[in-house]
Protein backbone atom coordinates (compact mmCIF):
# COMPACT_ATOMS: atom_id res chain seq x y z
CA UNK A 1 0.00 0.00 0.00
CA UNK A 2 1.61 3.22 -1.12
CA UNK A 3 2.18 6.17 1.16
CA UNK A 4 -0.27 8.42 -0.58
CA UNK A 5 -3.08 5.93 -0.25
CA UNK A 6 -2.41 5.65 3.46
CA UNK A 7 -2.49 9.40 3.79
CA UNK A 8 -5.83 9.61 2.03
CA UNK A 9 -7.28 6.90 4.22
CA UNK A 10 -6.03 8.82 7.23
CA UNK A 11 -7.66 11.94 5.88
CA UNK A 12 -10.97 10.17 5.47
CA UNK A 13 -10.86 9.18 9.11
CA UNK A 14 -10.76 12.86 10.04
CA UNK A 15 -13.66 13.77 7.81
CA UNK A 16 -16.01 14.66 10.66
CA UNK A 17 -13.41 16.83 12.33
CA UNK A 18 -12.80 18.65 9.08
CA UNK A 19 -16.52 19.09 8.60
CA UNK A 20 -16.80 20.67 12.03
CA UNK A 21 -14.10 23.16 11.20
CA UNK A 22 -15.64 23.98 7.86
CA UNK A 23 -19.03 24.52 9.42
CA UNK A 24 -17.54 26.71 12.10
CA UNK A 25 -16.04 28.90 9.42
CA UNK A 26 -18.86 29.06 6.89
CA UNK A 27 -21.90 28.34 9.10
CA UNK A 28 -23.66 26.35 6.42
CA UNK A 29 -23.94 22.57 6.42
CA UNK A 30 -24.14 22.09 2.70
CA UNK A 31 -21.28 24.41 1.99
CA UNK A 32 -19.22 22.87 4.77
CA UNK A 33 -19.65 19.46 3.25
CA UNK A 34 -18.69 20.73 -0.18
CA UNK A 35 -15.59 22.36 1.19
CA UNK A 36 -14.56 19.21 2.97
CA UNK A 37 -14.97 17.18 -0.16
CA UNK A 38 -12.89 19.71 -2.02
CA UNK A 39 -10.29 19.58 0.72
CA UNK A 40 -10.02 15.83 0.36
CA UNK A 41 -9.66 16.24 -3.35
CA UNK A 42 -6.98 18.87 -2.90
CA UNK A 43 -5.15 16.65 -0.48
CA UNK A 44 -5.27 13.82 -2.94
CA UNK A 45 -3.94 15.90 -5.79
CA UNK A 46 -1.02 17.44 -4.00
CA UNK A 47 2.08 17.21 -6.09
CA UNK A 48 4.03 15.35 -3.50
CA UNK A 49 2.85 12.68 -1.23
CA UNK A 50 1.78 14.40 1.96
CA UNK A 51 4.69 14.67 4.26
CA UNK A 52 3.71 12.44 7.12
CA UNK A 53 6.02 14.33 9.43
CA UNK A 54 3.21 16.79 9.22
CA UNK A 55 0.16 14.94 10.44
CA UNK A 56 -2.45 14.40 7.79
CA UNK A 57 -5.06 15.60 10.24
CA UNK A 58 -3.36 18.97 10.57
CA UNK A 59 -2.81 19.17 6.85
CA UNK A 60 -6.43 18.44 6.12
CA UNK A 61 -7.64 20.99 8.64
CA UNK A 62 -5.31 23.56 7.16
CA UNK A 63 -6.68 22.97 3.69
CA UNK A 64 -10.23 23.24 5.01
CA UNK A 65 -9.37 26.49 6.71
CA UNK A 66 -7.88 27.90 3.54
CA UNK A 67 -10.82 26.86 1.41
CA UNK A 68 -13.40 28.09 3.89
CA UNK A 69 -11.86 31.49 4.30
CA UNK A 70 -11.41 31.83 0.54
CA UNK A 71 -15.02 30.89 0.18
CA UNK A 72 -16.04 33.58 2.58
CA UNK A 73 -13.96 36.16 0.82
CA UNK A 74 -15.50 35.23 -2.47
CA UNK A 75 -19.02 35.34 -1.14
CA UNK A 76 -18.47 38.42 0.96
CA UNK A 77 -15.87 40.50 -0.85
CA UNK A 78 -16.13 43.29 1.68
CA UNK A 79 -14.42 41.01 4.13
CA UNK A 80 -11.14 41.23 2.29
CA UNK A 81 -9.05 41.18 5.41
CA UNK A 82 -9.30 38.96 8.37
CA UNK A 83 -9.65 40.92 11.54
CA UNK A 84 -8.68 39.94 15.00
CA UNK A 85 -11.89 41.34 16.29
CA UNK A 86 -15.24 39.92 15.61
CA UNK A 87 -18.47 41.84 16.07
CA UNK A 88 -18.79 42.81 19.66
CA UNK A 89 -21.74 40.87 20.96
CA UNK A 90 -21.99 43.01 24.04
CA UNK A 91 -24.54 45.69 23.45
CA UNK A 92 -26.35 43.64 20.81
CA UNK A 93 -29.65 42.04 21.49
CA UNK A 94 -30.21 40.53 24.88
CA UNK A 95 -28.63 37.23 25.82
CA UNK A 96 -30.54 33.97 25.40
CA UNK A 97 -33.59 33.61 27.52
CA UNK A 98 -33.36 30.05 28.76
CA UNK A 99 -32.81 29.48 32.44
CA UNK A 100 -33.25 25.74 32.40
CA UNK A 101 -30.28 24.32 30.57
CA UNK A 102 -31.27 21.31 28.50
CA UNK A 103 -28.86 20.01 25.95
CA UNK A 104 -30.81 21.17 22.96
CA UNK A 105 -31.24 24.63 24.25
CA UNK A 106 -27.60 24.77 25.16
CA UNK A 107 -26.61 23.78 21.66
CA UNK A 108 -28.80 26.45 20.19
CA UNK A 109 -27.30 29.03 22.46
CA UNK A 110 -23.79 27.97 21.67
CA UNK A 111 -24.59 27.95 17.99
CA UNK A 112 -25.91 31.47 18.20
CA UNK A 113 -22.93 32.55 20.23
CA UNK A 114 -20.52 31.13 17.71
CA UNK A 115 -22.48 32.76 14.96
CA UNK A 116 -21.70 36.13 16.41
CA UNK A 117 -17.99 35.54 16.49
CA UNK A 118 -15.53 36.12 13.77
CA UNK A 119 -15.22 32.79 11.98
CA UNK A 120 -11.54 32.52 12.79
CA UNK A 121 -12.30 32.97 16.47
CA UNK A 122 -14.96 30.30 16.24
CA UNK A 123 -12.56 28.06 14.38
CA UNK A 124 -10.02 28.41 17.17
CA UNK A 125 -12.62 27.39 19.71
CA UNK A 126 -13.51 24.39 17.60
CA UNK A 127 -9.93 23.28 17.16
CA UNK A 128 -9.25 23.57 20.86
CA UNK A 129 -12.49 22.62 22.57
CA UNK A 130 -13.79 20.39 19.83
CA UNK A 131 -10.66 18.62 18.68
CA UNK A 132 -8.28 19.21 21.56
CA UNK A 133 -5.51 20.52 19.39
CA UNK A 134 -2.53 22.10 21.07
CA UNK A 135 -1.96 25.79 20.57
CA UNK A 136 0.95 25.07 18.26
CA UNK A 137 -1.20 22.94 16.01
CA UNK A 138 -4.02 25.47 16.03
CA UNK A 139 -1.52 28.11 15.01
CA UNK A 140 -0.35 25.93 12.17
CA UNK A 141 -3.82 25.18 10.88
CA UNK A 142 -5.01 28.77 11.04
CA UNK A 143 -1.71 30.32 10.04
CA UNK A 144 -1.48 32.39 13.18
CA UNK A 145 1.12 32.73 15.89
CA UNK A 146 0.75 30.86 19.13
CA UNK A 147 0.47 34.13 20.99
CA UNK A 148 -2.46 35.12 18.79
CA UNK A 149 -4.08 31.77 19.45
CA UNK A 150 -3.63 32.15 23.17
CA UNK A 151 -5.07 35.67 23.27
CA UNK A 152 -7.88 34.94 20.84
CA UNK A 153 -9.06 31.87 22.71
CA UNK A 154 -9.21 33.91 25.87
CA UNK A 155 -11.22 36.66 24.21
CA UNK A 156 -13.46 34.29 22.28
CA UNK A 157 -14.41 32.32 25.36
CA UNK A 158 -15.15 35.49 27.26
CA UNK A 159 -17.52 36.58 24.52
CA UNK A 160 -19.20 33.21 24.35
CA UNK A 161 -19.54 33.24 28.10
CA UNK A 162 -21.28 36.63 27.97
CA UNK A 163 -23.65 35.38 25.31
CA UNK A 164 -24.46 32.22 27.20
CA UNK A 165 -25.14 34.05 30.46
CA UNK A 166 -27.35 33.52 32.36
CA UNK A 167 -27.74 30.02 30.98
CA UNK A 168 -24.57 28.88 32.60
CA UNK A 169 -24.72 29.11 36.33
CA UNK A 170 -21.32 29.79 37.83
CA UNK A 171 -20.25 27.21 40.28
CA UNK A 172 -17.49 27.07 42.76
CA UNK A 173 -14.86 24.61 41.52
CA UNK B 1 2.24 38.26 44.76
CA UNK B 2 0.21 37.13 41.76
CA UNK B 3 -2.58 39.53 40.90
CA UNK B 4 -5.94 38.75 39.41
CA UNK B 5 -5.04 40.70 36.30
CA UNK B 6 -2.10 38.39 35.79
CA UNK B 7 -4.12 35.26 36.47
CA UNK B 8 -7.38 35.76 34.63
CA UNK B 9 -5.88 35.91 31.10
CA UNK B 10 -3.97 32.69 31.77
CA UNK B 11 -6.89 30.63 32.99
CA UNK B 12 -7.63 29.55 29.46
CA UNK B 13 -4.13 28.31 28.85
CA UNK B 14 -4.20 26.56 32.22
CA UNK B 15 -7.36 24.65 31.38
CA UNK B 16 -5.97 23.94 27.92
CA UNK B 17 -2.88 22.35 29.40
CA UNK B 18 -0.55 24.90 27.87
CA UNK B 19 1.12 26.17 31.04
CA UNK B 20 4.29 24.97 32.58
CA UNK B 21 4.20 23.17 35.90
CA UNK B 22 5.48 26.27 37.69
CA UNK B 23 2.79 28.44 36.15
CA UNK B 24 0.13 25.92 37.08
CA UNK B 25 1.27 25.93 40.67
CA UNK B 26 1.24 29.71 40.67
CA UNK B 27 -2.34 29.91 39.43
CA UNK B 28 -3.54 27.14 41.71
CA UNK B 29 -2.12 28.94 44.70
CA UNK B 30 -3.84 32.16 43.70
CA UNK B 31 -7.22 30.50 43.22
CA UNK B 32 -7.11 29.13 46.73
CA UNK B 33 -7.25 32.65 48.07
CA UNK B 34 -9.28 34.48 45.40
CA UNK B 35 -13.04 33.83 45.10
CA UNK B 36 -13.31 36.07 42.09
CA UNK B 37 -10.76 34.13 40.09
CA UNK B 38 -12.25 30.88 41.31
CA UNK B 39 -15.57 31.99 39.89
CA UNK B 40 -13.97 32.98 36.63
CA UNK B 41 -12.25 29.60 36.53
CA UNK B 42 -15.55 27.81 37.09
CA UNK B 43 -17.33 29.82 34.43
CA UNK B 44 -14.56 29.15 31.99
CA UNK B 45 -14.76 25.42 32.63
CA UNK B 46 -18.49 25.51 32.02
CA UNK B 47 -18.04 27.49 28.84
CA UNK B 48 -15.43 25.05 27.57
CA UNK B 49 -17.67 22.15 28.47
CA UNK B 50 -20.62 23.67 26.63
CA UNK B 51 -18.47 24.33 23.59
CA UNK B 52 -17.09 20.82 23.75
CA UNK B 53 -20.57 19.32 23.84
CA UNK B 54 -21.66 21.45 20.94
CA UNK B 55 -18.66 20.58 18.81
CA UNK B 56 -19.05 16.92 19.60
CA UNK B 57 -22.65 17.09 18.47
CA UNK B 58 -21.55 18.99 15.35
CA UNK B 59 -19.23 16.16 14.39
CA UNK B 60 -21.92 13.64 15.11
CA UNK B 61 -24.17 15.50 12.72
CA UNK B 62 -21.56 15.52 10.00
CA UNK B 63 -22.59 13.61 6.90
CA UNK B 64 -20.61 10.48 6.34
CA UNK B 65 -18.12 10.18 3.52
CA UNK B 66 -19.56 10.19 0.94
CA UNK B 67 -22.64 12.25 1.61
CA UNK B 68 -25.50 10.18 2.94
CA UNK B 69 -28.15 12.80 2.67
CA UNK B 70 -29.69 10.82 -0.13
CA UNK B 71 -30.09 7.06 -0.09
CA UNK B 72 -26.75 5.25 -0.07
CA UNK B 73 -24.65 4.30 -2.96
CA UNK B 74 -27.28 3.94 -5.63
CA UNK B 75 -28.01 7.59 -6.04
CA UNK B 76 -24.49 8.74 -6.88
CA UNK B 77 -24.23 6.08 -9.55
CA UNK B 78 -27.53 6.91 -11.09
CA UNK B 79 -26.84 10.59 -10.82
CA UNK B 80 -23.75 10.23 -12.97
CA UNK B 81 -25.61 7.94 -15.31
CA UNK B 82 -28.39 10.45 -15.42
CA UNK B 83 -26.21 13.02 -17.05
CA UNK B 84 -25.26 10.60 -19.79
CA UNK B 85 -28.77 9.37 -20.20
CA UNK B 86 -30.19 12.83 -20.32
CA UNK B 87 -27.81 13.67 -23.10
CA UNK B 88 -28.80 10.57 -24.98
CA UNK B 89 -32.38 11.55 -24.56
CA UNK B 90 -31.65 15.01 -25.78
CA UNK B 91 -29.96 13.66 -28.84
CA UNK B 92 -32.35 10.88 -29.62
CA UNK B 93 -35.55 12.58 -28.64
CA UNK B 94 -37.02 9.40 -27.29
CA UNK B 95 -38.32 8.45 -23.89
CA UNK B 96 -36.40 6.12 -21.64
CA UNK B 97 -38.11 4.30 -18.82
CA UNK B 98 -35.34 5.28 -16.47
CA UNK B 99 -35.65 8.96 -17.20
CA UNK B 100 -37.97 9.70 -14.32
CA UNK B 101 -35.84 8.02 -11.71
CA UNK B 102 -32.52 9.20 -12.98
CA UNK B 103 -33.57 12.77 -13.54
CA UNK B 104 -34.86 12.87 -10.00
CA UNK B 105 -31.47 11.79 -8.76
CA UNK B 106 -29.48 13.99 -11.09
CA UNK B 107 -28.46 16.41 -8.37
CA UNK B 108 -27.23 13.83 -5.93
CA UNK B 109 -23.81 14.01 -4.48
CA UNK B 110 -21.41 12.07 -6.56
CA UNK B 111 -18.35 11.67 -4.45
CA UNK B 112 -18.56 7.97 -4.64
CA UNK B 113 -15.85 6.29 -2.70
CA UNK B 114 -17.38 2.95 -1.99
CA UNK B 115 -17.53 0.11 -4.42
CA UNK B 116 -20.62 -1.66 -5.47
CA UNK B 117 -22.57 -3.28 -8.20
CA UNK B 118 -26.16 -3.31 -9.18
CA UNK B 119 -28.01 -5.39 -11.66
CA UNK B 120 -31.67 -5.24 -12.41
CA UNK B 121 -33.70 -6.99 -15.03
CA UNK B 122 -35.39 -4.62 -17.35
CA UNK B 123 -38.69 -4.79 -19.09
CA UNK B 124 -38.66 -7.33 -21.89
CA UNK B 125 -35.82 -9.27 -20.32
CA UNK B 126 -33.16 -6.63 -20.66
CA UNK B 127 -30.62 -5.91 -17.99
CA UNK B 128 -29.42 -2.75 -16.40
CA UNK B 129 -26.02 -2.94 -14.83
CA UNK B 130 -24.18 -0.38 -12.82
CA UNK B 131 -20.79 -0.71 -11.28
CA UNK B 132 -18.93 1.92 -9.40
CA UNK B 133 -15.85 2.39 -7.39
CA UNK B 134 -13.95 5.36 -6.12
CA UNK B 135 -15.17 8.15 -8.31
CA UNK B 136 -15.79 5.98 -11.32
CA UNK B 137 -19.01 4.76 -12.72
CA UNK B 138 -19.95 2.25 -15.34
CA UNK B 139 -23.43 1.84 -16.59
CA UNK B 140 -24.80 -0.31 -19.30
CA UNK B 141 -28.08 -1.47 -20.60
CA UNK B 142 -28.47 -4.74 -22.48
CA UNK B 143 -31.40 -6.18 -24.30
CA UNK B 144 -32.89 -9.62 -23.84
CA UNK B 145 -30.18 -11.19 -25.99
CA UNK B 146 -27.52 -9.66 -23.79
CA UNK B 147 -26.55 -7.28 -26.54
CA UNK B 148 -25.40 -3.97 -25.18
CA UNK B 149 -27.67 -1.14 -26.04
CA UNK B 150 -25.88 1.62 -24.28
CA UNK B 151 -22.75 1.80 -22.27
CA UNK B 152 -21.38 4.69 -20.38
CA UNK B 153 -18.71 5.56 -17.96
CA UNK B 154 -17.30 8.49 -16.18
CA UNK B 155 -14.68 9.52 -13.78
CA UNK B 156 -14.16 12.41 -11.51
CA UNK B 157 -17.59 13.64 -12.43
CA UNK B 158 -16.12 15.82 -15.08
CA UNK B 159 -15.85 13.69 -18.14
CA UNK B 160 -18.34 11.15 -19.21
CA UNK B 161 -18.43 9.17 -22.35
CA UNK B 162 -20.74 6.66 -23.83
CA UNK B 163 -20.55 4.20 -26.66
CA UNK B 164 -23.57 3.63 -28.79
CA UNK B 165 -23.40 0.13 -30.24
CA UNK B 166 -25.99 0.86 -32.90
CA UNK B 167 -24.23 3.88 -34.25
CA UNK B 168 -20.79 2.71 -33.30
CA UNK B 169 -20.06 6.14 -32.11
CA UNK B 170 -18.31 7.43 -29.06
CA UNK B 171 -20.34 10.17 -27.58
CA UNK B 172 -18.24 12.33 -25.42
CA UNK B 173 -20.08 14.29 -22.85
CA UNK B 174 -18.26 16.86 -20.86
CA UNK B 175 -19.78 18.28 -17.80
CA UNK B 176 -18.57 20.70 -15.21
CA UNK B 177 -20.60 18.93 -12.63
CA UNK B 178 -23.88 17.30 -11.94
CA UNK B 179 -25.75 20.46 -11.25
CA UNK B 180 -28.36 20.07 -13.89
CA UNK B 181 -26.51 22.05 -16.52
CA UNK B 182 -26.75 20.60 -19.93
CA UNK B 183 -23.30 19.46 -20.91
CA UNK B 184 -21.99 19.76 -24.38
CA UNK B 185 -22.49 16.73 -26.49
CA UNK B 186 -19.97 15.76 -29.07
CA UNK B 187 -19.93 13.04 -31.62
CA UNK B 188 -17.21 11.86 -33.86
CA UNK B 189 -18.10 9.15 -36.28
CA UNK B 190 -16.60 6.91 -37.55
CA UNK B 191 -15.28 5.06 -34.56
CA UNK B 192 -11.65 4.92 -35.50
CA UNK B 193 -11.60 8.64 -35.61
CA UNK B 194 -13.91 8.86 -32.68
CA UNK B 195 -11.21 7.75 -30.38
CA UNK B 196 -8.59 9.99 -31.86
CA UNK B 197 -10.86 12.95 -31.75
CA UNK B 198 -11.69 12.05 -28.22
CA UNK B 199 -8.04 12.09 -27.41
CA UNK B 200 -7.61 15.38 -29.17
CA UNK B 201 -10.45 16.77 -27.21
CA UNK B 202 -8.98 15.57 -23.97
CA UNK B 203 -5.69 17.06 -25.00
CA UNK B 204 -7.37 20.40 -25.29
CA UNK B 205 -9.44 20.11 -22.20
CA UNK B 206 -8.96 21.71 -18.87
CA UNK B 207 -7.04 18.65 -17.83
CA UNK B 208 -4.06 20.14 -19.61
CA UNK B 209 -3.06 16.95 -21.31
CA UNK B 210 0.13 17.61 -23.11
CA UNK B 211 0.90 14.45 -24.94
CA UNK B 212 -0.92 11.78 -26.79
CA UNK B 213 1.16 8.84 -27.87
CA UNK B 214 -0.20 6.64 -30.56
CA UNK B 215 1.29 3.25 -31.38
CA UNK B 216 0.35 1.07 -34.25
CA UNK B 217 0.64 -2.68 -34.31
CA UNK B 218 -0.97 -3.85 -37.44
CA UNK B 219 -4.48 -2.65 -37.16
CA UNK B 220 -4.13 -2.28 -33.47
CA UNK B 221 -3.85 1.31 -32.42
CA UNK B 222 -3.04 2.20 -28.91
CA UNK B 223 -3.13 5.73 -27.75
CA UNK B 224 -1.84 6.80 -24.43
CA UNK B 225 -2.71 10.08 -22.85
CA UNK B 226 -0.04 11.59 -20.75
CA UNK B 227 -0.73 14.28 -18.24
CA UNK B 228 0.27 17.82 -18.85
CA UNK B 229 2.18 20.11 -16.59
CA UNK B 230 -0.64 20.62 -14.15
CA UNK B 231 -1.35 17.00 -13.66
CA UNK B 232 2.04 15.59 -14.43
CA UNK B 233 2.42 13.73 -11.24
CA UNK B 234 -0.98 12.19 -11.34
CA UNK B 235 0.28 9.48 -13.57
CA UNK B 236 -1.10 8.25 -16.77
CA UNK B 237 -4.47 9.70 -17.36
CA UNK B 238 -5.81 7.23 -19.82
CA UNK B 239 -5.38 5.10 -22.85
CA UNK B 240 -7.49 3.86 -25.63
CA UNK B 241 -7.00 0.87 -27.85
CA UNK B 242 -8.64 0.29 -31.16
CA UNK B 243 -8.55 -2.73 -33.39
CA UNK B 244 -9.79 -2.02 -36.81
CA UNK B 245 -12.92 -0.04 -36.33
CA UNK B 246 -13.59 -1.38 -32.90
CA UNK B 247 -12.82 0.37 -29.72
CA UNK B 248 -11.14 -2.36 -27.73
CA UNK B 249 -10.58 -0.64 -24.49
CA UNK B 250 -10.63 2.71 -22.87
CA UNK B 251 -9.20 3.22 -19.50
CA UNK B 252 -8.02 5.94 -17.27
CA UNK B 253 -7.21 6.95 -13.78
CA UNK B 254 -9.12 9.27 -11.60
CA UNK B 255 -7.73 12.66 -10.93
CA UNK B 256 -7.53 12.14 -7.23
CA UNK B 257 -4.65 9.85 -7.81
CA UNK B 258 -5.14 7.99 -4.61
CA UNK B 259 -5.76 4.83 -6.51
CA UNK B 260 -5.02 4.60 -10.17
CA UNK B 261 -7.82 2.94 -11.95
CA UNK B 262 -7.24 0.45 -14.67
CA UNK B 263 -10.41 -0.81 -16.12
CA UNK B 264 -12.08 -1.58 -19.34
CA UNK B 265 -15.19 0.35 -19.98
CA UNK B 266 -16.40 -2.16 -22.45
CA UNK B 267 -15.13 -5.03 -24.47
CA UNK B 268 -16.10 -4.75 -28.05
CA UNK B 269 -13.76 -7.12 -29.85
CA UNK B 270 -15.52 -8.78 -32.73
CA UNK B 271 -14.49 -12.29 -31.68
CA UNK B 272 -14.89 -11.94 -28.03
CA UNK B 273 -18.22 -10.57 -26.96
CA UNK B 274 -17.41 -10.81 -23.33
CA UNK B 275 -19.95 -9.29 -21.03
CA UNK B 276 -18.97 -6.28 -19.14
CA UNK B 277 -16.72 -7.78 -16.53
CA UNK B 278 -17.46 -5.45 -13.78
CA UNK B 279 -16.74 -7.81 -10.95
CA UNK B 280 -13.38 -8.45 -12.47
CA UNK B 281 -12.75 -4.76 -12.71
CA UNK B 282 -13.73 -4.09 -9.15
CA UNK B 283 -12.45 -6.91 -6.96
CA UNK B 284 -13.57 -4.99 -3.94
CA UNK B 285 -17.09 -4.73 -5.23
CA UNK B 286 -19.70 -6.30 -3.07
CA UNK B 287 -23.32 -6.75 -3.95
CA UNK B 288 -25.63 -4.37 -2.29
CA UNK B 289 -29.32 -4.17 -2.00
CA UNK B 290 -31.46 -1.43 -3.33
CA UNK B 291 -33.27 0.69 -0.86
CA UNK B 292 -36.96 -0.01 -0.56
CA UNK B 293 -37.88 3.28 -2.19
CA UNK B 294 -35.50 2.81 -5.08
CA UNK B 295 -36.64 -0.73 -5.71
CA UNK B 296 -40.23 0.29 -5.64
CA UNK B 297 -39.65 2.96 -8.19
CA UNK B 298 -37.58 0.71 -10.42
CA UNK B 299 -40.24 -1.91 -10.20
CA UNK B 300 -42.81 0.62 -11.24
CA UNK B 301 -40.69 1.19 -14.30
CA UNK B 302 -40.59 -2.48 -15.06
CA UNK B 303 -37.24 -3.39 -13.55
CA UNK B 304 -36.88 -6.28 -11.15
CA UNK B 305 -34.08 -6.66 -8.68
CA UNK B 306 -31.78 -9.36 -9.96
CA UNK B 307 -29.47 -9.38 -6.95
Amino acid sequence: MDLHREAMQEAHRHWREAYGLAWTLVRDRGRAEELCQEALLRLGTMRRTPDLDRPVRTLLLTIVRHLALSDRRRRYPELLQETEHGPDPVGDEAPGPATALVRQEERQLVREALGRLDPTWAAMLYLRDGLGLAYADIARVLDKSEDVVRVTLHRARRRVRKLLHPSLQPKEP
Amino acid sequence: MTTCDAVEPRLDAWLDGELSAAEQDELAAHLKTCPSCRQAHGELRQTKAALGRFFHHLQEEAPAVPSRRLPGWLLPCLAAAAMVLLMLLTRERQANPLEGLISRLAHAATQVRDHGTLQVKGPGGGVLRIAFGGERLYWEQRDASDTPIRRAGGFDHQEIWTYDADRQEVLFVESTGLSGDHPELRRWPPLVWSCRQLLDHLAGSALALAHVEVRHQGDLVEATLSPGSEVRERGRLGSATLQGDDLVSLSGSNLVGAAAWEGVVWDATPDDARPFGWRERFPDARPRSLTADDLEELQALGYVDDG
